[in-house]
């Protein structure tokens, strides 16, 4: 009995010894390979103006991800086919070497950021509309009166910031109504910072010609910028990359050298 | 006495006599908008182009005239009164499309677009008023320009941000510490469970005096937008920089020491075992130590990185750049930066026969951050790489390359010696023979011949190009007559530079003059016997052509070694040439 005894005490011990190591490797597991910890609230239970920011910031995101990869646009008018992806081109020009004395382009969108933000508002207007109709529907739920007054909305590129605001006001009845207005989406992102240092590149070689981003990064060393020309010199896709958020502006420029041959005399 | 004309015809990848067009812009206009092809191209503004790209469409304009001489695309300043941005070297026509408001005078002399010193928050930038009061109002902060500020470095250094020190305070039982600024440290008082706060402005939280539970500690740690090595304290707060020899000073400990009051200032202190104070200009960050490395920090985890690159078996510091050495093309240097390029170290020409070679493309190679990037100058050898080196304390020099331009366009047109020369203008080299380019003859004033010092190359495949132009200005006529006198002997009336002889049997094309050609050929571009960069030959002929004094046709035509008939009539030069190309690969 006692040998039994000592036997039961040693399989609990190699019981517990084996749970303990069953949670450690499931607790490692869940660590490495779960994407985060997520606590789920019903929406209806943060205030209206959060349940705007979680229904508008992905998208928000999203296309400020594509704008920057596009040169600042949705659809670029005239762009370069870059892998696949249609980026603006912010200079060009078809005037080859010989007609001036320097290799310069001709800015192709003025007022950069102004253009950046009509894009990422036009783009965003389905979305706006649609996370407020969610929200009408959603908060019917809870309360008795929900009355939604949906205004016009803009989109501004500050630093480090996309600020998303609407005018909108939500007045939610249950026992007494509650009103809330100014309904704003904040996104941290540096594309006001990456377009403004686009604006100066454009600017730089539509007065002296091509220029080097290696005086670009020197000046701002947090920056990323690469310049590859896909097709031979004519054009140069200008990639701008801040290496600590990852936030990317790409856009083209043109320098054109042609023709190859002698002028006339 | 018989007559004899001799033609040595160079040939390189085709052969256009007639008709030879220059695609030039001479027919161009401004168009305000280019036309948007199917594919999607096209549709830029602003261009000077040929009339039938031009959109003229929905009123869209075009004038006879370059872009900058009309009112629609002079460039000029846009500014956007509501934002208070100006933007400078915009057209009207693009400015317009923008809303903005255009005008002629340049952004200096606009008085919305004075800038000036807009301080936001910690941080100060320039701005326009109108700029800084919309970013003032975004920030939630009262607007605070300063006009007479109008250089960014001064305004950055203006705005001196607030000093930090140390913010003492008591929480529960404890009394302890945060590396704050003053303004910070006052909220700290705002809330419920501090008591006692107090800021000691320059004082680090590990002071001994400041009796906080926060001590020296032998961690170190990298920042986010900074890139020195930093002491961290017992509590988690940024300390000095970190530097071995002070680990244990307690003065070290108990007061902020600035960056050029650290350890080795004026160096980039790369892989230093001891001192922390990295420097991303010189060439180092901060990064966490690899056992990979050599060298390990004497304290903590973190050291001064070398951004420097290792490329081919060759170090580069972080910043230098320097010219690739593909196939096919040569090294330039140009020390004085006056255009007197040294080939190779060595040369002050390029050996054409094995440089400058068709399809090889200058190369400049960057090394930054740790990174080498290579980039292609421009195909065709439109731009070359060239590099100098500047010297420093360490005396290994800083290497500095440029993809400069290559102005060889109008080398041909030189006729006088000076001007091909003039680096000023042009990229081009002399030759000093009797052979001008083009058609000329020999017999004239013509002392030489001007061509490029690096031969471009050719984009042949997209027909875009002029090659076939260019190489025919290689193509040279050495007429030679021969009389017999009486007792049957031979002599050269004229053409012996080219002709071997004059007895008969003795005939033939001298080796040297062919060779002289030959270069001459190959200094134009992609012209003549070069090999390619990947070693294909290309294409020389030299056609001798036997004609009768009657001037009627030849009956034998040599062309490298073979022989082609003819048929008998009157030779056709053109027609021959043409069913010449048809039996080549280039036909």
């Amino acid at each position: 009995m006692k040998g039994a005894k000592k036997f039961n005490k040693k399989g609990q011990v190699t019981i517990f010894v084996i749970l303990a190591l069953v949670i450690i490797v499931l607790g490692t597991l869940i660590y490495f390979f779960y994407p985060g910890i997520k606590i789920t609230t019903s929406p209806l239970e943060e205030t209206p103006q959060a349940y705007f920011q979680n229904c508008i910031e992905g998208n928000l995101r999203e296309n400020a991800e594509l704008i920057g990869f596009q040169g600042g646009s949705i659809e670029p008018d005239s762009s370069f086919n870059y892998g696949g992806t249609p980026v603006a081109y912010l200079c060009y020009t078809t005037q080859p070497y010989g007609d001036s004395p320097t290799l310069k382009c001709v800015p192709q969108q003025a007022l950069l950021v102004n253009h950046i933000e009509e894009e990422m508002k036009e783009v965003m207007k389905n979305k706006v509309h649609s996370c407020f109709d969610e929200m009408k529907v959603d908060y019917t739920k809870k309360y008795t009166g929900v009355n939604l007054e949906e205004k016009d909305f803009n989109i501004k590129l500050a630093h480090n910031k996309i600020i998303l605001h609407s005018d909108s006001i939500l007045t939610l009845t249950k026992d007494s109504p509650e009103r809330y207005e100014n309904f704003d989406v904040v996104l941290n992102n540096n594309l006001f910072e990456l377009a403004s240092l686009a604006r100066t590149i454009v600017a730089w070689e539509a007065a002296y010609g091509s220029a080097d981003p290696v005086y670009f990064m020197n000046y701002y060393p947090n920056l990323d910028i690469k310049n590859p020309s896909p097709d031979g010199g004519k054009t140069r896709i200008w990639i701008i990359k801040d290496m600590v958020t990852g936030d990317t502006f790409q856009f083209a420029s043109s320098e054109i050298i042609w023709p190859l041959g002698i002028p006339s005399p | 006495m018989i007559k004899f004309a001799f033609l040595g015809i160079f040939l390189a990848l085709a052969f256009i006599l007639i008709n030879t067009n220059f695609v030039y812009a001479e027919n161009n206009v401004c168009c305000e908008k280019l036309k948007t092809n199917a594919d999607g191209s096209g549709g830029q503004w602003c261009q000077n182009a040929p009339i039938n790209a031009c959109d003229i469409s929905k009123g869209l304009r075009s004038a006879p005239t370059s872009c900058e001489s009309t009112s629609f695309c002079k460039a000029g300043t846009c500014y956007d009164s509501q934002e208070g941005i100006c933007e400078s070297g915009v057209s009207q026509t693009v400015c317009q499309n923008s809303e903005g408001v255009w005008n002629v005078k340049p952004s200096s002399e606009i008085p919305q677009c004075q800038l000036g010193c807009c301080y936001l928050g910690g941080g100060a930038n320039l701005a326009t008023q109108v700029r800084c009061k919309e970013l003032s109002a975004l920030y939630g902060v009262n607007t605070n320009f300063n006009l007479g500020i109008t250089s960014e470095i001064e305004c950055i250094a203006s705005a001196g941000g607030e000093e930090k020190g140390a913010c003492v305070y008591e929480t529960g039982a404890e009394r302890t510490c945060k590396m704050t600024t003053k303004s910070e440290c006052n909220d700290l008082k705002g809330e419920d469970s501090n008591s006692g706060v107090e800021f000691y402005e320059g004082y680090l939280c590990s002071d001994e005096d400041l009796h906080t539970n926060c001590g020296p500690s032998k961690q170190t740690t990298c920042v986010v937008g900074q890139n020195e090595v930093y002491f961290l304290d017992t509590c988690g707060n940024l300390a000095n920089i970190y530097d071995a020899t002070q680990a244990t000073d307690k003065i070290y400990w108990s007061k902020i020491v600035q960056k050029e009051d650290s350890c080795n200032p004026d160096s980039p202190n790369a892989n230093s075992a001891s001192c922390g104070n990295c420097d991303f200009a010189l060439g180092s960050t901060c990064k966490a130590y690899e056992k990979s490395g050599a060298v390990k920090p004497t304290i903590g985890e973190n050291l001064c990185k070398d951004l420097g690159c290792t490329f081919k078996g060759k170090t580069y510091k972080h910043g230098e750049s320097w010219c690739g050495l593909p196939e096919g093309v040569p090294l330039i240097t140009d020390q004085e930066n006056d255009g007197n390029y040294v080939f190779n170290g060595k040369t002050s020409l390029p050996d054409n026969s094995k440089e400058n070679l068709p399809g090889s493309v200058y190369e400049k190679l960057t090394c930054y951050n740790g990174e080498v990037t290579i980039d292609n100058c421009y195909d065709g050898r439109q731009k070359i790489c060239v590099q100098d080196e500047i010297p420093t304390p360490d005396k290994k020099g800083f290497k500095n390359a440029v993809c400069a331009l290559n102005i060889w366009q109008d080398c041909a047109l030189q006729t006088e010696e000076y001007n091909c020369l003039d680096r000023n203008l042009r990229s081009c080299k002399w030759l000093p023979n009797n052979y001008a380019l083009a058609s000329q003859s020999t017999q004239g004033t013509t002392r030489g011949a001007c061509v490029p010092l690096n031969p471009p190359g050719f984009d042949f495949w997209s027909g875009e190009g002029n090659g076939d132009a260019v190489c025919s200005y290689g193509t040279i006529s050495c007429p030679y007559e021969i009389s017999k006198s009486l007792l049957g002997g031979y002599s050269f009336a004229s053409g012996s530079e080219c002709i071997v002889g004059p007895g008969e049997g003795q005939r033939n094309i001298k080796p040297e003059w062919v060779a002289e050609m030959q270069n001459r050929c190959m200094s134009l571009g992609d012209c003549g016997p070069k090999m390619s960069y990947i070693g294909t030959p290309g294409a020389i002929q030299i056609v001798a052509e036997k004609l009768l004094s009657d001037g009627k046709s030849g009956d034998y035509i040599k062309s490298d070694g073979k022989t082609i008939q003819t048929p008998k009539g009157t030779f056709n030069f053109e027609n021959f040439m043409k069913q010449y190309l048809k039996s080549t690969p280039f036909g």
